[in-house]
């Protein structure tokens, strides 16, 4: 009975630990695995083994970082057979850039929510092309057709819009206090 | 990250080449090239991949139509959550870690307590969009290296403008509107201008301005010689100490010299001592806008506000402060749900004790251990300085509450550590907490809500708030809150009076603070988890039960600098 009660509570922890941190756990694998398929794939198996290895981790301790070795060991260990991407780095690339992106947790974070509203901001026609860009299971030969845009116009589109997005959240990251 | 900005925008290309799958092999070997090299690209290539995976997480819930995705799995079970996000009441299920899709159909439910997600939600709702690219929307400056000048005093004060200088906060070139008030302004080349409302006035560089409208007097040290005013008829180098300027716009410009001397030249005259006018204390000239006449006049002290005058007005307002707050105190000390109140008065006789409102009874009297007095919110207000790794005030709070407020006035100095104290039990018991600032700048507030045998510290939730501080912020004088009520389920953070983030509580439990620390956390648990808070703590107030956002908004209204 007790046993049972701790396992939801385990089982619990787990949920709102994974809630919390799934989206900076997809971006870490995706920086270093630059295909979004083999990333999600590489998600849904990392996930997988911080479920089964759950009891492993100290509470209170550092989630993503737990997280983020496991995901790095995955990816290590299947490397062949994620190597769709056609960026491939090397062990030592790897640990590198796996090494700045694990120190940028925090900025990530701020960025991530600074998004969402330099979204906001997107003229309509720039975030309805996003956003059907990124929509699971379409891609730019999508988003140029709803947008009736040339291939090659969509892609300077899309390069443009993420700069846009990129320096306003820049911006904002600046600002974020002002709006109180 | 100016990569966007510098010359070589290569990189750039590279990683959107990498984005949308264009990337040929030669590009490829130049972006691993850049990124094994540089340190910069590799910081930019996370942040920029991290954008990318951030917008696959964005598009895809903003999917409306899930007949229409393809059958993969991390999608299916996604497009399957969001139809059921808004049931609220959705159950917590158990599930065997061998069912892997259904824990994250689960996840995808449980979505709804994710506040971040639920804010991403409600973005595409109509808004009125502010376009991008527009420049004349964009904010002021960041305040890092282009600042010319710093407010360093301000009586009421109403600014026209929609980014406001905040006092000690450095100012950028550009346009300043004061609609009424004074406010004096340090250039950082050591020339001071005492600006009285209305007036626009226009910061170039750090020895030269614009004076567009209004009224100004000016101060120049020795070192600051050759502090230019400009008005849209001349330009005025200052050579002495002490003149004003008063301009009104299509009318004239006067110039009144009260110290020193300053030279005159028509306002486009390029270098200097050519066709100047010398000017002496206790002379002064008008030049007519629109003719160019000029005629002399005698400098006239009185029809500019003096630097006594505002020195007077601080003071006013200074003991106008002190006993706003004294009344405050007097408040605060009849709250009944008023658990401890530290007011952070020096007192002389014993220095090392934080005194708590119950004084003489001494009860929840802090010990002060490391901290030295210094410098609060206004001039005559007291504060306890956290600088070195020790510094802490000691506490005990007894009693067991069903909700918690707890409220400080702060300056934060610096965030060196991933977790600087506002407050923290010491043992992290059951329903104990922990208030603190992470190094990202974000407040945030755990709760202890088990306490397994076998561990060491119990379990704990953690609820952060948005981004608070940043660099604009170090080195204010804010207000921040937490409220935890089981009533109503809930912990919202405040910053300034106003409400951040408001997260359901995951679990209910009596709360407790026990033995505490304040600007710092006991070494019981991991002796490498150095938390001390780096800065000035002038006031802190613990109630035991949750205040809404209107006595919160006062309590900031009450003590604003």
């Amino acid at each position: 009975m007790h046993g049972d009660r701790k396992e939801a509570g385990q089982r619990k922890r787990l949920l709102l630990l994974m809630l919390r941190h799934q989206h900076q756990l997809f971006a870490y694998i995706y920086t270093l695995v630059p295909h979004r398929d083999a990333a999600e794939d590489l998600l849904q198996e990392t996930s997988v083994v911080i479920c089964e290895k759950f009891d492993q981790f100290e509470p209170g301790t550092d989630f993503m970082a737990w997280a983020c070795q496991i995901a790095y060991w995955e990816i290590r260990r299947t490397r062949q057979k994620h190597a769709r991407s056609k960026v491939i780095f090397n062990q030592e690339l790897l640990e590198k850039v796996s090494k700045t992106a694990r120190e940028m947790t925090g900025e990530l974070e701020h960025r991530h929510e600074m998004l969402a509203r330099c979204l906001e901001k997107l003229p309509q026609r720039d975030r309805e092309m996003i956003l059907v860009r990124y929509e699971p299971g379409y891609g730019v030969k999508d988003a140029a057709e709803r947008s009736g845009r040339t291939l090659q116009t969509a892609y300077k589109a899309l390069s443009r819009i993420r700069k846009l997005l990129f320096d306003c959240v820049s911006h904002q990251l600046a600002i974020a206090i002002g709006e109180f | 990250m100016d990569i966007y900005e510098r010359d070589n925008l290569e990189l750039a290309v590279l990683c959107n080449a990498l984005a949308d799958d264009t990337i040929t092999s030669d590009q490829r070997s130049r972006l691993l090239q850049y990124l094994d090299e540089s340190a910069e690209a590799r910081r930019f290539y996370v942040c920029f991949m991290a954008q990318e995976a951030s917008l696959c997480g964005y598009a895809s819930e903003m999917q409306t139509d899930p007949a229409d995705q393809p059958d993969s799995g991390l999608h299916r079970t996604e497009a399957a959550g969001l139809s059921s996000r808004d049931d609220r009441t959705a159950p917590w299920s158990i599930t065997k870690c061998a069912d892997l899709k259904p824990l994250l159909v689960l996840i995808a439910i449980a979505v709804v307590f994710l506040p971040l997600f639920f804010f991403a939600r409600t973005l595409y709702k109509s808004t009125q969009p502010v376009a991008l690219d527009d420049p004349a929307k964009q904010p002021f400056a960041e305040p890092k290296d282009d600042g010319v000048a710093v407010l360093t005093q301000a009586i009421d004060v109403e600014w026209d403008q929609k980014s406001e200088p905040k006092m000690g906060a450095t100012i950028p070139p550009g346009v300043l509107r004061l609609k009424s008030g004074l406010a004096w302004i340090e250039f950082y080349s050591g020339a001071a201008v005492l600006l009285e409302g209305p007036v626009e006035l226009e910061l170039i560089s750090e020895d030269r301005c614009l004076c567009r409208n209004g009224r100004m007097r000016v101060v120049v040290p020795r070192a600051a010689q050759g502090f230019t005013v400009l008005s849209p008829e001349i330009k005025v180098v200052d050579r002495g100490t002490e003149f004003a300027v008063e301009v009104i716009p299509l009318i004239k410009t006067q110039v009144h010299v009260f110290n020193g001397k300053v030279e005159l030249y028509p306002r486009d005259s390029k270098g200097e001592s050519k066709n100047g006018i010398e000017l002496l204390a206790g002379s002064g000239k008008e030049i007519k806008s629109l003719s160019g006449e000029s005629f002399d006049l005698a400098a006239d002290v009185n029809a500019f506000v003096s630097v006594e005058e505002l020195k007077r007005q601080v003071d006013a307002r200074t003991a106008q402060r002190a006993n706003l707050w004294k009344q405050h105190k007097r408040d605060m000390n009849q709250d009944p749900r008023l658990v401890a109140f530290y007011s952070f008065e020096h007192d002389e006789e014993d220095e090392r004790t934080l005194g708590s409102h119950r004084k003489p009874d001494q009860l929840l009297d802090g010990a002060i251990v490391g901290c030295e007095w210094s410098e609060g919110r206004w001039p005559g207000k007291d504060a306890l300085e956290f600088k070195r790794p020790g510094d802490r005030v000691r506490v005990h709070i007894p009693g067991e509450y069903d909700s918690l407020t707890l409220a400080a006035w702060i300056r934060v100095d610096g965030l060196d550590r991933n977790y600087n104290s506002i407050l923290m039990s010491d043992d992290f018991d059951l329903g104990e907490i922990h208030w603190q600032i992470l190094r990202s700048g974000q407040l945030r507030f755990g709760l202890c809500y088990s306490l397994e045998p076998e561990d060491r510290v119990g379990d704990h939730d953690n609820y952060d708030s948005p981004l608070v501080w940043d660099l604009s912020q170090i080195g204010q004088w804010i207000h921040v809150a937490v409220v935890v009520d089981n009533q109503s389920g809930f912990v919202a953070h405040f910053a300034n009076g106003r409400e951040l983030s408001r997260e359901p509580l995951a679990n209910t439990m009596t709360l407790r603070i026990g033995y505490a620390q304040i600007g710092n956390w006991k070494k019981g648990v991991n002796p490498q988890a150095v938390r001390s808070f780096n800065g000035r703590i002038d006031e802190l107030i613990i109630m035991g039960q949750a205040l809404d956002d209107v006595e919160i908004f006062e309590l900031f209204e009450q003590g604003k600098p």
